[in-house]
């Protein structure tokens, strides 16, 4: 007995010493402010902080970046200590910045127009500290069987275990430790080092060093667009490594009586074999790409300059990922006079760069694990609620009459109170009605004239609740502070996101928003009706036929797109268009309840008509007859259920397919349900090869 | 707080299998010298289910742990409550008045960490009369050595609106924050 309770004494001292450490931390980062308002709403509010930020190089023309994966234990405000992983950024040039002590949003990436994207993406994780990692080697249960995470205890009846019920790989949550970084909002390659979200980079902590091949293939300034374009070294020690992964998996998977997975070094050389990439790297990807100048002449269309912004998307975990907060801004500027950045600036005087007069809110809900792999009912306390740049509720502070921009990126999962509702001008935005605000740009996509005076989202003309972000949508707001002092807060459907502080001397001079805003450049011109005949290609959003309701009935909803799920009938490619192809897509909802947000990567589209259900067969409707707003994320409005009648939700997007052929994905951006299959494959190829290649070897979809 | 006391009596050991709301917090006490026998759970790891577990406990809808092999050994696991707040609105007080102990902050695990305590006194005409570090002059925060939460005491010293908060961690690194309370005296 006395063994045993110094054992207990010994482990709880070292707890202590754990915990008195951490709060150590806790308290170098309060910062107590004498407050000189009358009200106390803010008190003990954290000031508002930018997320840390890393810069194109100007006499480079290029932003060299190196994004490690990390893991570690990180104070999630109101919820504990958690081990999450974290994207931990800088350029290339500078030393690694530690671990912070709390969650945080990954750099700030700003780059303009003309310039290249060089990331050296490095997937440090420690898989050891996760469950159910799709690489698992662990002799310490619970395995993954190489498939779908695994939770609880089967039932005696079914045996089904509580996760994953009925759900089936690969639409399934799986694989957390592998990841890759989607660059939304981008115009760019979909291939190669391009936004490759088919790209699989498994963790390994303990890496060599790439830096020397990295920088032969960063330095030369030439995309390389084959495998064969990569240094002899470097792929020789990827496929030495997938080998040896190959090796060790397999010995794991028998030492534990599991079936062992399919080897991946094998698949890697079928693609080389057919000049394609492989599609499994270890440890280390070379993200490379250009951000196409519209005014250079190079491209048909080209990047719009605006609010854009990355996130992890290996299928099976997007969401985990983004739960755990691997996501951050990527803001594009605009290259010359005239442009948007430039624009902006020049009204305002604000010289070359924003400085503290831009505010970047990356709202996100962090939590490490899923609600579907915790009992029925029971929901994450991170899950619950919204931080921005990981602080719950700070404080900005400005001066009376004081103009920002603040960027708004919705990097949430995407349910719940992940639906950030910004309101109406009449109302509010934000419920603050004091301040005035202009919407700018739309998911990184700038406002037509037309639309900047109109101001389609903050009228309620769109919706009658204003300006809503679903999960991946962003938008750019000019705000400018009332004259009177004092604190307001900001809400979101009547919680709480963050303050503002109204202090100080008024500025001078009073300046309001430009009267006359910037035409659009050519390319984001309102593109013309397609030809007579041309189909509307339908994206119908449902779950399996007979459900009515959300929930888990006994099981979680099965999310498909188009009476399938994401490969469900094999390796296909699901929507195959001809480059510079222009086509009206319909977006169907049939589901209760749930706005689904359509996305697809690669180029944006325009709104053409919103067909909210209001009952049986009956829609209101918004449908302009030009100026389309231009976004890359739509919710697509829940059906109404008349007994067995559905009455889906309806909207209409106008795409063009320039300058960039290859495979990539649309989806829900509600990652749970692109996770567990509401995904499509989707391929762009040459007009002479339409349709005769658009099925030539797609990538896998694990 | 509940208990579920463990022992061992025979080859293989079966834990009780305790039915967990994973919103509560989990927290295995481990008296045997040798962790790795047992679910070597550290501050908080159990946490929301399934977060990394022991070698031995698979998480479900309910915990059970089978551990083979090890005899007379003793453990227990405890189940805390949500650190969560409480009585944002105290009662109110009258100056030069020591209060009724009030209870702010229940559950979590004991020792409570507290930080990042700032305060403001409001007083007649919504004027802004005192600010700073601490809870108001005249009050302290008492946390609980046995799991009970913290606790308000003091006397308070000025006429008006006292409104505080602060930060706290407890021992299975859970945290609350930015929680406001008011304390009216007139």
């Amino acid at each position: 007995m006395k063994k045993n309770e110094l054992a207990l004494a010994s482990r709880w001292s070292r707890v202590t010493v754990t915990l008195f450490a951490a709060s150590l931390l806790a308290a170098s980062v309060v910062s107590f402010r004498t407050v000189n308002s009358s009200a106390a709403v803010q008190l003990g509010s954290p000031p508002f902080t930018n997320p840390s930020e890393i810069r194109s190089r100007p006499s480079e023309k290029r932003l060299r970046a190196i994004m490690e994966l990390i893991n570690g234990e990180l104070l999630i405000p109101n919820v504990g200590r958690q081990e999450l992983r974290q994207f931990r950024g800088r350029d290339a040039a500078q030393p690694a910045p530690p671990l912070g002590n709390s969650v945080a949003p990954g750099p700030t990436l700003r780059a303009k127009l003309g310039e290249q994207i060089q990331i050296a993406f490095l997937n440090k994780a420690d898989e050891s500290k996760f469950p159910y990692s799709f690489v698992t080697g662990n002799d310490k249960p619970p395995f993954s069987d190489f498939g779908c995470d695994r939770v609880g205890v089967p039932d005696p009846q079914t045996g089904k275990f509580p996760y994953p019920a009925s759900d089936i790989y690969p639409n399934c949550f799986h694989g957390s430790s592998t990841a890759n970084i989607h660059f939304h909002g981008t115009h760019t390659s979909p291939d190669g080092l391009g936004d490759n979200v088919l790209v699989q980079v498994l963790p390994d902590p303990t890496q060599q060093d790439f830096s020397a091949f990295f920088n032969q293939i960063y330095n030369s300034g030439v995309i390389p667009q084959n495998w064969s374009d990569l240094p002899e070294g470097f792929r020789n020690a990827q496929m030495d490594l997938v080998a040896k992964h190959d090796q060790k998996a397999a010995a794991d998977a028998q030492r534990n009586g599991l079936k062992p997975p399919e080897p991946l070094l094998k698949k890697n050389q079928e693609k080389i074999a057919r000049g394609q990439w492989p599609q499994y790297f270890i440890g280390a990807f070379p993200n490379f790409f250009d951000i196409p100048d519209y005014s250079s002449g190079k491209f048909k269309a080209g990047q719009a300059p605006g609010t854009q912004w990355y996130h992890a998307h290996k299928h099976g975990s997007t969401s985990l990922h983004i739960r755990n907060g691997l996501a951050g801004a990527l803001i594009i500027e605009s290259s010359q006079e005239g442009g948007y950045d430039h624009f902006i600036r020049r009204f305002y005087n604000w010289g070359d760069s924003y400085g503290d007069h831009e505010k970047i809110f990356i709202f996100q809900q962090y939590d490490p694990m899923q609600n579907l792999e915790r009992p029925p009912g029971v929901f994450g306390k991170g899950s619950s609620q919204v931080l921005v740049n990981g602080n719950f509720t700070p404080t900005i502070t400005m001066r009376p009459g004081e103009v920002q921009l603040w960027r708004f990126v919705n990097a949430t999962e995407g349910n719940g109170a992940g639906v950030i509702t910004a309101g109406t001008s009449k109302a509010g935005v934000f419920e603050a009605p004091q301040f005035n605000f202009v919407q700018t740009a739309q998911d990184g996509v700038q406002f037509s004239p037309t639309n900047y005076n109109a101001q389609p989202y903050l009228s309620g003309a769109v919706s009658g609740d204003g300006l809503v972000l679903a999960a991946g949508n962003r938008a750019d707001v000019l705000v400018k502070a009332p004259t009177q002092t004092g604190t307001v807060a900001f809400k979101s459907s009547g919680t709480i996101l963050f303050y503002v502080n109204v202090q100080g001397a008024a500025v001078t001079p009073d300046k309001t928003f430009p009267t006359t805003w910037m035409d659009l450049p050519k390319f984001l011109l309102d593109l013309p009706m397609p030809g007579y005949g041309d189909i509307k290609n339908p994206v119908r959003f449902q779950w399996e036929p007979g459900r009515t309701k959300t929930g888990r009935k006994p099981d979680p909803p099965h999310f498909m797109i188009n009476d399938k799920q994401f490969g469900e009938t094999g390796d296909k490619v699901d929507q195959c268009m001809p480059q510079n192809g222009l086509q009206e897509w319909v977006l169907e909802n049939y589901t209760s309840s749930i706005a689904h947000p359509f996305h697809i990567h690669i180029n944006p589209f325009q709104i053409i008509q919103i067909d909210t259900p209001t009952g049986q067969n009956t829609y209101s409707t918004y449908a302009p007859k030009n100026n389309f707003i231009w976004q890359d994320v739509i919710a697509v409005p829940p059906a109404i259920f008349t007994g067995t009648q559905i009455t889906p939700g309806r909207v209409t997007i106008r795409q063009t397919y320039p300058d960039f052929t290859g495979t990539f994905v649309l989806h829900c951006h509600i990652l749970a349900h692109e996770d567990r299959g509401m995904m499509q494959l989707v391929r762009i190829v040459p007009l002479g090869d339409f349709p005769a290649k658009c099925q030539d070897n797609p990538p896998e979809h694990h | 707080m509940k208990q579920i006391q463990i022992t061992r009596d025979g080859g293989t050991v079966t834990f009780e299998t305790v039915s967990v709301d994973t919103t509560e917090n989990v927290f295995f006490v481990n008296l045997d010298p040798e962790d790795e026998h047992w679910p070597t759970i550290s501050a908080n790891k159990l946490g929301p289910f399934p977060s990394p577990p022991s070698s031995q406990c698979i998480p479900a809808a309910t915990y059970g742990c089978q551990i083979p092999g090890h005899q007379n050994e003793q453990g227990a696991i405890n189940i805390f409550d949500p650190l969560s707040e409480t009585n944002t609105t105290l009662q109110p007080a009258t100056q030069g008045q020591p209060i009724a102990d009030q209870q702010v902050v229940t559950g979590g695990m004991s020792p409570y960490q507290i930080s990042g305590e700032i305060f403001q006194v409001i007083g007649p005409g919504n004027t802004l009369i005192d600010s700073g570090s601490g809870i108001g002059p005249g009050l302290q925060l008492d946390p609980t050595s046995d799991n009970q939460g913290i606790l308000v005491k003091g006397t308070p010293t000025l006429l008006g609106t006292y409104n505080f908060t602060f930060e706290v961690d407890d021992a299975m690194g859970s945290n609350l924050q930015q929680v406001q309370y008011t304390l009216v005296v007139t």
